[in-house]
């Protein structure tokens, strides 16, 4: 057997690790719970539906985010 | 019968579309076995370029449900549909970024075929692993026909009759065979890619005609949404179904889990050249994995506000056709046919992986391990190809009596739970989880017991029980399922022996070395 001791945790938990499981709780609490009770709306920017706009918001910055986090170092 | 110029001109790009595959799938070095072993045709490894992984790998996860199906949703259901966002970013941010590096690390290092092989290994149990590959190829052989179906009623709908259900059904089915049996992964990979590129085309192509239908002003289409049916702009939805909790329950529970680790997703993470290109993998692929469905909330709503009632005559009615119909009386004759082309690429490149990723479980993990032990790499390759010819016949033939057979929607709607139910046991081999170990025992009796909740919350009425038993509360029967599984995943695995500790040793300790050698801790790197 291997004398190195295993590290029981989920991920590295380096900067990066943080900031990605933070991003995951925040953007899925938003889109899963939040979307309806906030963007529940006919109409919004350019005439797309306000979920519609929300969501894509939503996502869309959560990409960004993930990626230039996940280009990080650590 | 006479062709029209129209007919032709659609038949003339699918069979473009099915040549360039063929000569991709077929031809090209490439696609060549590197050794005739079980492992090369089943699961090669470390080639494929970041980039056409991006590209393959989400041709592979969407389905025929990106194309027609969810046009066909937005038109009943209306903006509801960008749920989605749950899982096109979910999915790869979450569960692929934590599983596949992982398991790309553990089969370079192992040779694992499999996903069931993987498990079976740390578990210790060749038993766990057949169970594990037939459990979920039971499910799954039967949602083959669900990309097989789709593309089927749009290629023969769109030449007008001119190819019958039954036979574009048997076309679909057989340009896959016709690469994957002598090819195995290798052709899926580079077919993926292709089909790839014709999705993004079809929808977004799509998306700009029938934007242009309303001159090019979206307050003008979904202006007219809001006269016709205002309910299609907000929440429930057209018929009421995505209430707040199927909202919170059924994108999370019963696609964002089970997209990261289907079997052909194992497969696929083998494919790159290094855990590090997984994992920027799974930073870029929600871009692809997202960009196809954001422009068809044009295309499901400006149907809705073109065609307010869904055809009720005709070769194909119901809100599925609203939109095919719409495409076949307006689109130019070369966008109908990749819109066509591109449901065919959207059923094949999942059919296609799923095909060789289950085949290669049922011929490793059952086949090879109880029915004949010691055969040659030659004997098991051979009969790898016999079985992915054997499943694609059984898928086709389903396909086309699929109508008659109730077991089948049966087992195609809980397909995606059976994969979900799934997570704990394979969390429990390549995650530690401080000082608890989910065991075989564990491992079992969560995948049985979340499978019975799934298709006891799914199928209540056809299975004889009280309707209450339907989604309980509210919340999909994905939702119930995930909470049994992982119940009975700890409470099992709190009273039955641990792993051995030469399989946590394997896994874990050495997962650990690795990703610690990869992304070094700051005190280590100073």
């Amino acid at each position: 057997m291997s004398e190195e001791k295993p590290i029981n945790h989920l991920i590295p938990w380096t900067t990066r690790g943080k900031l990605l499981v933070i991003y995951a709780a925040v953007f899925e609490f938003l889109l899963m719970v939040a979307t309806p009770i906030v963007a529940n709306v006919p109409h919004s920017i350019g005439g797309f539906p306000g979920i519609w706009v929300f969501t894509n918001a939503v996502g869309w910055l959560w990409i960004i985010l993930g990626i230039a986090t996940g280009y990080m170092k650590r | 019968m006479a062709i029209e110029a129209r007919q032709a001109i659609v038949l003339g790009m699918v069979a473009g579309y099915i040549i360039l595959i063929l000569i991709i799938g077929g031809l090209g070095r490439f696609v060549r076995l590197k050794e005739k072993t079980l492992t090369e045709y089943f699961r090669p490894s470390k080639f494929a370029p970041f980039w056409a992984m991006w590209f393959a790998m989400g041709a592979n996860m969407h389905t025929a449900f990106a194309i027609p199906g969810s046009m066909g949703f937005y038109y009943s259901h209306g903006a509801a549909f960008t749920v989605h966002w749950v899982w096109t970013v979910g999915t790869a941010m979450i569960f692929m970024y934590l599983v596949g590096p992982r398991m790309h690390l553990l089969s370079a290092k192992y040779g694992h075929v499999t996903l069931s092989d993987m498990i079976g290994d740390f578990y210790k149990s060749k038993g766990l692993a057949a169970f594990v590959a037939l459990f979920v190829s039971a499910a799954n052989i039967a949602y083959f026909t669900a990309n097989i179906i789709g593309p089927a009623t749009l290629l023969s709908f769109g030449t007008g009759g001119l190819i019958s259900f039954d036979w574009a059904v048997w076309l679909v089915v057989l340009i896959v065979m016709a690469y994957t049996v002598p090819f195995g992964f290798r052709s899926v990979f580079y077919t993926d890619i292709l089909q790839g590129a014709v999705m993004l085309l079809a929808t977004w192509g799509s998306a700009f005609f029938i934007l242009s239908m309303f001159g090019w002003n979206s307050w003008a289409l979904f202006g007219k949404v809001a006269e016709v049916s205002p309910k299609h702009l907000t929440l429930p939805g057209g018929v009421g179904w995505m209430t707040p909790t199927i909202w919170f329950s059924w994108p999370f529970f019963a696609i964002t889990i089970q997209w990261g680790i289907q079997p052909r997703n194992y497969q696929y993470y083998q494919l790159a050249k290094s855990a590090e290109d997984v994992r920027k993998m799974c930073l870029w692929i929600p871009i692809y994995l997202s960009a196809i469905y954001v422009p068809v909330v044009i295309l499901g709503l400006g149907t809705k506000a073109l065609m307010p009632e869904p055809p009720k005559v005709g070769v194909w009615t119901g809100p599925d056709a609203a939109f095919p119909t719409i495409m076949a009386q307006y689109a130019p004759a070369l966008l109908w046919g990749i819109l066509i082309a591109g449901s065919v690429a959207a059923g094949q490149s999942t059919m296609d992986s799923d095909l060789v990723a289950h085949s290669g479980m049922l011929i490793n993990d059952v086949y090879k391990a109880f029915l004949k032990r010691d055969a040659s790499q030659t004997h098991y390759l051979a009969a790898g190809r016999v079985l992915v010819l054997v499943l694609g016949i059984v898928a086709g033939v389903i396909s086309t009596q699929a109508a008659k057979l109730p077991i089948v929607t049966m087992l195609v709607g809980v397909s995606g739970t059976f994969v979900m139910v799934l997570l704990p046991t394979v969390l429990g081999a390549i995650l530690p989880m401080g000082g608890f170990r989910i065991t075989k025992w564990g491992a079992f009796w969560s995948i049985l017991i979340g499978g019975i909740v799934g298709l006891v919350t799914t199928f209540p009425i056809q299975l004889g029980l009280p309707k209450y038993l339907l989604n309980p509360y509210g919340f999909h029967s994905a939702f119930w399922a995930f909470i049994a599984t992982w119940i009975v995943a700890i409470v099992i695995s709190l009273a039955t022996p641990p792993p051995p500790r030469d399989s946590i040793e394997r896994f874990h300790v050495f997962l650990d070395r690795e990703l610690k050698a990869l992304y070094p801790p700051a005190k280590a790197k100073a």
